[in-house]
């Protein structure tokens, strides 16, 4: 609205500018109403897609599937046992055919000349090439720092998760120490590296992680990775 | 006069690019808003998972239970438990159409069928053709198949083999 002052009869008066202000009221009404339509609009667009976008709930159960598989090669007979020879160790023990647990516990050494070693060796590439092609890899750590670790497979997918594991088995000896029971050349250096192992980051999608005794009562771990839990379909048609 | 209309498109004007950001911060927002929204939620998936993990770690599924300990095996079949009857004793629901399943059990080759088993069988043979089909609607069906590599356990001996389930969940 536009306010003249002028000035009649020795008089200053104030004169609105009536026809200006009127189309500003009419435009500023018709901005408000285009305002409120394209409102509209967005909200039947929104309502519109929206309906047709279809929200999945996540159903992968962490390292559910992955654990599943390894478990199954561990409680799995071992492959070529005829080639290899492996020695059974505990004869009077357990079912007649040999799995891939008990060549896991019966490797606990640095030696891999062995023949359970080799049947080890064997029987993991096997199993995992079959069912993975070459997307995994597989570690077995050793709560006594002696023995190296071995490792299988194809890739780095294990690395990242070696990191935290790492972290944690140096919080485990802070710990252990402020406790005075980390001493490095003391005994409880085993129960250390084992309880680090046990507290593997275990619910990682796509890792797997098994604890298996060794003969010596010190524990091995297998830890165990892939992109995909299951195996191809098309394979088995 | 003509001053007052030259100033009354000029104030138009002016409002102009306002109006525009005013539009333009709608529609952002609505985007974004309508990006992160959806009003129909799929629960397939999740319903697929729940009844694989049903089937491999029930204990009075088909998967082997030690007697003593009652401890279950998963991962390891036990081949006198894989049947229709066991299946529909475990997973059991008062009304027909709810998830139905067929298990191949394949030996280490994976080309020799060594069992196969259904959960809910009728309704999985009524919906297969529909569901392979990929037709739509509410009286057809999805079907998700995966398969697992196994144990399976038959007299007292355990043998390797691959477990394939096909899960049809009806729409």
């Amino acid at each position: 609205m536009l306010m003249r002052m002028i000035r009649q009869n020795n008089s200053w008066i104030c004169k609105l500018s009536q026809k200006k202000g009127m189309f500003d009221t009419v435009v500023t009404i018709f901005s408000v109403l285009f305002l409120v339509f394209v409102f509209i609009v967005f909200v039947f667009l929104f309502k519109m897609s929206a309906k047709h976008r279809e929200g999945a709930i996540d159903s992968d159960f962490s390292s559910l599937n992955t654990e599943l598989m390894l478990k199954t090669y561990l409680k799995s007979p071992a492959y070529d046992l005829d080639r290899n020879n492996p020695k059974d160790l505990t004869p009077s023990v357990g079912e007649d055919r040999l799995t891939n647990a008990d060549l896991v516990s019966w490797t606990c050494s640095n030696n891999v000349k062995e023949p359970n070693y080799k049947a080890l060796k064997s029987s993991v590439n096997n199993f995992f090439d079959n069912v993975y092609s070459d997307d995994w890899e597989m570690w077995i750590l050793y709560s006594n720092q002696n023995i190296k670790r071995k490792s299988f497979g194809h890739g780095a997918g294990l690395d990242s998760i070696w990191t935290d594991i790492k972290k944690g088995i140096n919080r485990l000896y802070t710990a252990a120490g402020f406790a005075g029971i980390g001493n490095v050349a003391g005994g409880m250096q085993g129960a250390v590296s084992s309880l680090s192992l046990i507290s593997a980051p275990y619910r990682k999608n796509g890792f797997g992680s098994q604890l298996i005794p060794c003969q010596d009562g010190t524990l091995a771990a297998v830890m165990f990775y892939s992109h995909v839990a299951y195996v191809e379909v098309k394979l088995l048609k | 006069m003509l001053n007052n209309k030259r100033g009354g498109v000029g104030e138009i004007l002016e409002h102009f690019p306002k109006i525009l950001l005013t539009i333009a911060v709608m529609a952002g927002i609505f985007l974004l808003v309508g990006y992160y929204t959806s009003l129909t939620i799929n629960i397939k998936p999740v319903e697929v998972e729940v009844l694989f993990n049903r089937i491999m770690y029930s204990p009075n599924s088909i998967m082997y239970m030690d007697n003593v300990t009652g401890r279950v095996h998963p991962g390891i079949i036990n081949l006198d438990n894989f049947t229709d009857e066991t299946l529909d004793r475990a997973i059991n629901y008062s009304y027909e159409r709810h998830l139905a399943a067929k298990l191949d059990l394949y030996g280490s080759d994976r080309r020799k069928l060594v069992s196969t088993t259904y959960l809910n069988k009728v309704l999985y043979e009524r919906l297969e053709p529909l569901a392979v089909s990929g037709q739509k609607g509410a009286g057809s069906a999805d079907i998700k198949t995966r398969a697992n590599p196994v144990i399976y356990r038959k007299d007292g001996v355990n043998y390797p083999g691959f477990l394939k389930i096909s899960i049809i969940i009806p729409n």
